[in-house]
């Protein structure tokens, strides 16, 4: 490892948390509406949680299985003295199911019927963005309407594209109607 | 004519043999009569010579007797019985005289009587006349001297000088008495030489006249002998002569049973013999003709694989030569090879020396990667738990991500009054990113760092191996060169052996050079008798054509 990659990597870090810093001021002063996401990474796809309905971030634990189970139900696990059902995010979105059980970040819902959680492969972090206008269906730095950008219906209730924040885009989950079918 | 020819020559024979045996007897008794003739005469004549010498003796004696006598008379000191005795003296040999002067008449008569021829008998009967005459000379002497020894006796020196001159008168008459004997016995001694040439030449007559007699004989028998023997031998010889001339086709003709026709029959069976003989003697001398041309062409091969020897004797010669030029050359060759070995055993010394060296410091190489080795090892060990701390970091920070979602998570449930607390979670998750994302890099470089440290470690043992290897093949270098020194040591003497065997080769190939200089002599002596024997068998060739041209000859 060089010096001048090394001067690099400090000048890089040092830059991303100076502009972290100075758009601090701005968020706080923004009248738009924002919405909360918690990004959560599932395999190659991102996910968006809003952020509301999420109760708490956890780390992997044992999961003890459930016989007779939906293929997304993973099993349940013992929370502060309670029962939780955990799901397997991508594999409730029909996606390719996560890597091994034990590995990765448990996500605990908030409210509800029943006590939820959903197993991720990492929480990456909270992502706010501005909730999609009807006037500026195509603006760049908002969540876009599942129509708009092309998406089928289903969970899915939005899509942030890339290049807004840190990191790539993601993909807003629409919890209630994805959990619908497990809770009914 | 039946007699045989053996028995006409024997005829002949004995005839001349008699004839010559008549001659030599008739020879032989003329030769007797002549010897007993002269017999006769010579010892008559020896006989009255001999009486004469004596009488003249005793004349002579008694002259000096008498002489003594007087001169002892006259000296008067001798002693009388010598002159006594010299007077008996004297008066004996006086008688003896006497009786020989008679002896001598006596035998001169009886020869006269018994002489054969008139004129011997005449000679002898004048010796007894003259005989006579000296006997009484010789009487009429002593009458005289007898006075004379008286006187001596009475010692009268007168009266013997007187009677001297008488007697010595006397004296001279009686000896030339006796000389007139000798002469006329000198007369019958030529008479009876006249007669003994007379008998001769009647002896030489009468055999001249048989010889001739004898030889007359002798050309009567050989004409006889002559006429049958040579006649019928001339045409035997006529025969002869034809055969000798090669015409064998004659017979000669026989008739009789005498030996000229037992030899016409023998010559006849000859001359047949002599044709077969021819015939076989021309077929023989073909042959031998051939046989001789076959010599011929044999000894000229001989003489051209003698030239062919000789020639490879000479290049076997200058072959050997060459060898020992070349050997003198492998000599000094191997002597070089001896110095370049030798310096090549020293050169290979050193070599041992710094492969020694080498060996010495591969094994100090081999100790110090060990010991680099045992030093990254335990730089191994430290990363081990860099590592550790590391993944210790890595897990405060993931704890530190979670707490600050949790604490956003708070926020946000908290309303606009976790607005800011939310953003203090926001810049706590993106410490513990950051954190993490160092970590990871530092994860990255320990991890280089580890292939690194394995990397050398692997290097590090290689090199331990390498000069582990190298120290082995050092050795094997080391045992190589000492090898290659004992086998340049090997050489050298190898090639010392080789120097010594091509001095012994040298040697022997100089005494192969004596064989070849014998073998080339050899071959000379042989190319001579070659050349010999060549000409010997054109020779052979010539003699055989004369031969046959010699056997052309006899006709048959």
């Amino acid at each position: 490892m060089n010096g001048a990659a090394e001067a690099a990597r400090r000048r890089a870090l040092r830059e991303a948390r100076t502009r972290a810093l100075a758009g601090r001021d701005r968020t706080a002063r923004q009248r738009v509406t924002l919405r909360s996401f918690l990004v959560c990474a599932c395999g190659e796809d991102r996910y968006g949680l809003p952020l509301a309905q999420v109760a708490q971030v956890l780390p992997a634990r044992p999961v003890t299985a459930v016989p007779d189970a939906p293929d997304a139900l993973l099993g349940v696990v013992a929370l502060s003295g309670r029962v939780v059902s955990l799901l397997g995010l991508a594999r409730a979105l029909g996606r390719p199911g996560a890597a091994e059980p034990g590995a990765g970040h448990i996500v605990v819902l908030r409210g509800g019927a029943a006590a939820v959680a959903l197993a991720v492969d990492r929480v990456e972090g909270v992502v706010a963005i501005a909730a999609s206008d009807p006037d500026l269906p195509n603006a760049t730095e908002s969540l876009l309407d599942p129509a708009v950008a092309g998406l089928g219906p289903g969970a899915v209730s939005g899509y942030a594209p890339a290049g807004t924040h840190a990191g790539d885009g993601f993909v807003a989950v629409d919890l209630p109607r994805l959990l619908r079918r497990y809770l009914s | 004519m039946s007699i045989s020819i053996g028995k006409r020559i024997l005829l002949g024979f004995v005839a001349i043999t008699v004839v010559i045996v008549a001659l030599g007897l008739y020879a032989l008794d003329q030769i007797s009569a002549v010897r007993d003739n002269m017999n006769t005469i010579v010892k008559r004549d020896l006989t009255v010579a001999r009486q004469l010498d004596d009488l003249g003796n005793k004349a002579r004696d008694m002259g000096l007797l008498r002489r003594n006598a007087v001169m002892a008379a006259l000296m008067r000191n001798r002693p009388e019985a010598e002159l006594i005795q010299i007077v008996e003296t004297w008066r004996r040999m006086g008688q003896e005289a006497d009786a020989l002067f008679g002896e001598v008449v006596r035998t001169a008569n009886g020869y006269s009587a018994t002489a054969p021829a008139p004129a011997r008998a005449a000679a002898w009967k004048k010796l007894a006349e003259t005989a006579e005459a000296a006997a009484g000379d010789f009487r009429q002497l002593r009458a005289v001297s007898e006075p004379q020894f008286t006187a001596i006796a009475a010692r009268d020196a007168e009266a013997i000088e007187a009677r001297n001159e008488p007697i010595n008168r006397m004296q001279e008459v009686l000896l030339a008495d006796i000389e007139r004997t000798r002469e006329a016995l000198d007369a019958g001694i030529a008479a009876g030489q006249q007669r003994a040439a007379e008998i001769y030449d009647r002896s030489l007559w009468s055999v001249i006249l048989t010889l001739a007699a004898s030889v007359l004989l002798s050309i009567l028998i050989t004409a006889l002998i002559r006429r049958g023997v040579v006649k019928p031998l001339e045409d035997v010889m006529q025969f002869a002569e034809r055969v000798g001339g090669g015409d064998l086709s004659g017979t000669l003709a026989t008739k009789g049973d005498d030996e000229i026709a037992r030899l016409g029959r023998t010559l006849n069976g000859m001359v047949a013999g002599l044709a077969d003989l021819a015939r076989t003697n021309r077929a023989a001398t073909a042959d031998l003709n051939a046989a001789a041309a076959e010599i011929r062409a044999s000894a000229q091969e001989q003489a051209a694989s003698v030239e062919e020897q000789f020639a490879a004797v000479q290049e076997t010669a200058a072959t050997v030569d060459e060898i020992t030029h070349s050997g003198a050359q492998i000599g000094k060759r191997a002597g070089e090879v001896i110095a370049t070995a030798q310096s090549t055993a020293q050169t290979s010394r050193a070599g041992l020396r710094a492969v020694a060296d080498t060996a010495k410091a591969m094994e100090a190489i081999r100790e110090q990667a060990e010991a680099v080795a045992g030093n990254i090892v335990a730089l191994s060990e430290k990363t081990q738990a860099i590592g550790d701390i590391i993944t210790t970091v890595n897990d405060i920070s993931e704890r530190t991500h979670l707490l600050a979602l949790n604490a956003a998570i708070e926020a946000a449930a908290a309303g606009d009054s976790g607005r800011s607390f939310a953003v203090v979670a926001s810049e706590m998750k993106l410490l513990a990113d950051q954190a993490k994302a160092a970590t990871g890099q530092v994860r990255t470089i320990l991890g280089e760092i580890q292939r690194g440290i394995n990397t050398s470690v692997m290097l590090t043992e290689e090199a331990v191996k390498r000069a582990a290897a190298g120290k082995a093949r050092s050795d094997t270098t080391q045992r190589t060169i000492e090898e290659i020194t004992a086998r340049v040591e090997e050489s050298v003497q190898t090639f010392q052996q080789i120097v010594a065997s091509t001095n012994q080769q040298q040697l022997g190939i100089e005494q192969v050079m004596g064989a070849l200089q014998n073998i080339r002599q050899a071959s000379q002596q042989t190319a001579a008798g070659t050349r010999e024997v060549e000409a010997a068998s054109a020779n052979l060739t010539e003699l055989a054509q004369a031969l046959m041209t010699l056997a052309e000859r006899y006709r048959h």
